[in-house]
């Protein structure tokens, strides 16, 4: 994958899932800072239902790694209060689409605490939640929900996509002083490894990822979808150069890199999950139109989640995005 | 159906309604001439300020008002009751509870025509009495767990603090009350629940809001007490949560204590009270209206007489016509490039290119333009 993994075969102590990297990026910022508290269903002596915060519990106690009552609502509510007492509370939400719960809480208080006492409360807190379908889970365990946050003002977004990211963008998440959802492509917290830098350390939000470099087509997506992404773009080359994007914050989104990128090739497919209407693509189509409409050679192609209610086990397959469908569609925009 | 406290056999009362007392419930108090005093005059000028923002509202000079006339005893007794450290996050219309904290009117005003607040006090540690709460919140019920992670925090950080949290009848349907209740009695967190229930819910009756006679009965389904008091006594409302905020001081159990009372304004001054209930209905209430039984309890204590209490009203007139002045002037202030300030404590960059954006424009085409 593009220089940014390395194989199974070859795997060092250093070599991590991008759930492990989860887990070990909350337990390298909890040893560096003792304000960091972690809570949510089952992620104390369970390690979460993914493992994600595996040996927490163990290493810093039962008052920083706890375990709370089923309640979305409390989990945020508490989240949030814990914040504004100078706490940096990480609240985990099992799966985003228990998210729904805890809106009332996150859009009229997390998202506004700040502002409202004109920042005498930050509001230092991040929701994780494993997010993505393609895991054969029940309803409620597939949902993409990106765009709503990115939507409401006051948040930041990220989606790692890599095992290193995933550390150094939940640590930085975790220093940000606003609200950070940070969702984690569940789908792939198992699907490679990476060497992992250990300790503490930051990779900046707000700044996009060059997976691949190309000349023709520039690919843009993030999470999971960046596996099927750098697949077509691997199956087109010799043919079609295209250059892949994993755009890692969604708010604030790398508008420069996005745009530079643009620049370069004139046409563009953006790849997500999450339904095609109201999607996040809409908001990359509408940037490139507004910064960079005269390099434009081809309509900006989408292939994303359709607008369905979320269909089901076996139905997953024709719901998300694959190599097929972005290679088709990057062919299609490339010929245009 | 209307609830009174006196239908209610476990409902807490120091005062009656006439001003009566017994004797020895009031010395165990152990409440001074100060004291007395001072929440009898928190109650006084909550009532007129309460005059002040509605007729400022009839007036066009405020958007919008929410009456608090003859809920003052419900928010007075229990901010008495809290030490200088502990916490108080409110609902709507608890102005004397912040008044009795020492919080400045025009702050509380400032509210009503700038919707967000300012703190004087950078440091938590140093903050007042009256700055140690959160931003009012417009979302009913949410406060509940809110502070419950507030108190939980400043106790994992070694801090020896209570909350106090006001919540409405309406309110106390959210499922955020039940979160927050349930939170605190599992994580023992030093919170007392404040339920305000006035009965009315906008135009909703309590009968509405849960078919249970009470709502103190419910701490039992959290673990810890619950306490029903006559919400127009300002002693028993300050007496129950003493109670609760020195066991929750002590122990870390939170408590709920369910104050009984009546809203006799409307809801808001959107709000038009006739067409739900009767001009009839208020009459009760007006009987049993906290600042008139205070003022009888006092006067039998020595503590009141006409002179005083006219002197009382006159300075809390005089306050509240200087503080909605001033914060009318304060307000008049604002300009455009504050809509963007602190919505992010680490702004990205396109909020400093949509002011800018904002700024050009407001430039270009002056303030007219962007009044509707």
């Amino acid at each position: 994958m593009a220089g940014n993994t390395s194989s199974d075969t070859d795997a060092t102590a250093e070599d991590l899932l991008l759930v492990e990297a989860v887990a070990e990026g909350l337990h390298d910022e909890m040893a560096h800072d003792d304000s960091v508290i972690v809570l949510g269903e089952d992620v104390g002596q369970s390690g979460g239902v993914f493992r994600a915060t595996e040996g927490l519990y163990e290493a810093f106690g039962d008052e920083r790694v706890i375990d709370t009552p089923l309640s979305e609502t409390g989990i945020a509510g508490a989240a949030i209060g814990l914040a504004a007492s100078g706490l940096r509370p990480v609240m985990e939400i099992q799966f985003m689409g228990f998210t729904y719960a805890a809106l009332e809480q996150l859009y009229t208080r997390a998202a506004r605490l700040h502002a409202r006492s004109r920042g005498q409360y930050p509001c230092q807190l991040v929701l994780r939640a494993p997010f993505g379908g393609g895991v054969r889970a029940p309803d409620l365990h597939g949902e993409s929900m990106e765009t709503i946050f990115v939507h409401h003002p006051g948040f930041k977004v990220v989606v790692p996509s890599t095992p290193r990211d995933a550390k150094g963008l939940l640590i930085a998440s975790i220093r940000d002083p606003d609200p950070v959802v940070f969702l984690e492509p569940k789908k792939i917290y198992r699907a490679f490894r990476e060497e992992v830098p250990e300790g503490a350390y930051e990779t900046p939000l707000g700044e996009a990822a060059i997976r691949r470099e190309g000349r023709d087509v520039t690919a843009l997506t993030w999470g999971a979808m960046t596996r099927p992404t750098l697949e077509a773009a691997a199956d087109l080359a010799g043919d079609i150069d295209v250059e892949v994007l994993d755009l890692r914050t969604l708010s604030p989104m790398d508008r420069e890199t996005v745009v530079a990128s643009f620049e370069k090739t004139g046409r563009a497919v953006v790849v997500h999950e999450a339904p095609r209407t109201g999607g996040l693509a809409g908001e990359v189509i509408a940037t490139l139109q507004e910064e960079a409409l005269l390099y434009q050679e081809a309509p900006v192609g989408r292939v994303t989640g359709w607008d369905t209610v979320y269909p089901l086990y076996e139905l997953e397959d024709f719901q998300l995005p694959n190599t097929t469908r972005v290679r088709e569609k990057i062919r299609e925009v490339a010929a245009f | 159906m209307v609830r009174f406290p006196s239908a209610v056999d476990r409902c807490e009362q120091l005062l009656a309604p006439d001003g009566s007392y017994d004797e020895a419930a009031v010395e165990a108090l152990g409440l001074g001439r100060e004291t007395l005093r001072r929440m009898y005059e928190s109650m006084v000028g909550a009532r007129a300020l309460d005059e002040r923002g509605a007729t400022l509202q009839r007036q066009g000079e405020f958007h919008f008002w929410m009456g608090c006339r003859g809920l003052e005893a419900a928010h007075v007794g229990p901010a008495a009751a809290l030490t200088e450290r502990d916490w108080l996050n409110t609902e709507w219309r608890q102005y004397g509870a912040h008044i009795q904290r020492g919080r400045p009117l025009v702050d509380i005003l400032l509210f009503w025509l700038r919707g967000y607040e300012t703190w004087e006090t950078e440091d938590v540690d140093d903050m007042p009495a009256h700055e140690r709460r959160l931003p009012h919140i417009v979302a009913v019920g949410t406060q509940v767990p809110q502070t419950v992670g507030l108190m939980w925090g400043r106790n994992l950080q070694g801090y020896d603090e209570v909350g106090l949290v006001g919540v409405g009848d309406g309110g106390a349907s959210k499922g955020d009350f039940h979160a927050g209740l349930n939170f605190a009695g599992v994580f023992d967190v030093p919170v007392v629940f404040l339920v305000l229930n006035n009965q009315w819910a906008i135009s909703t009756p309590v009968e509405r809001q849960t078919a249970a006679e009470t709502y103190a009965d419910r701490a039992a389904g959290y673990g810890f007490e619950g306490i029903l008091v006559d919400g127009n006594d300002p002693l028993a409302t300050y007496r129950a949560t003493r109670r609760a905020v020195e066991r929750a001081r002590e122990t870390g159990e939170p408590t709920l204590v369910e104050a009984l009372t009546y809203r006799r304004s409307a809801h808001s001054s959107s709000d038009d009270d006739a067409r739900y209930r009767e001009e009839t209905d208020l009459e009760p209430w007006r009987d049993r209206d906290p600042v008139d039984r205070f003022e009888a309890f006092l006067a039998d204590r020595g503590l009141w007489d006409p002179e005083y209490g006219e002197a009382v009203r006159e300075r809390a007139g005089e306050r509240a016509r200087e503080a909605a002045d001033r914060a009318l002037e304060i307000a008049e202030q604002q300009s455009p490039e504050e809509v963007f300030d602190e919505v992010f404590a680490n702004p990205p960059a396109y909020i400093e290119e949509q002011r800018e954006e904002l700024l050009a424009l407001y430039g270009e085409h002056g303030e007219e333009a962007f009044r509707w």
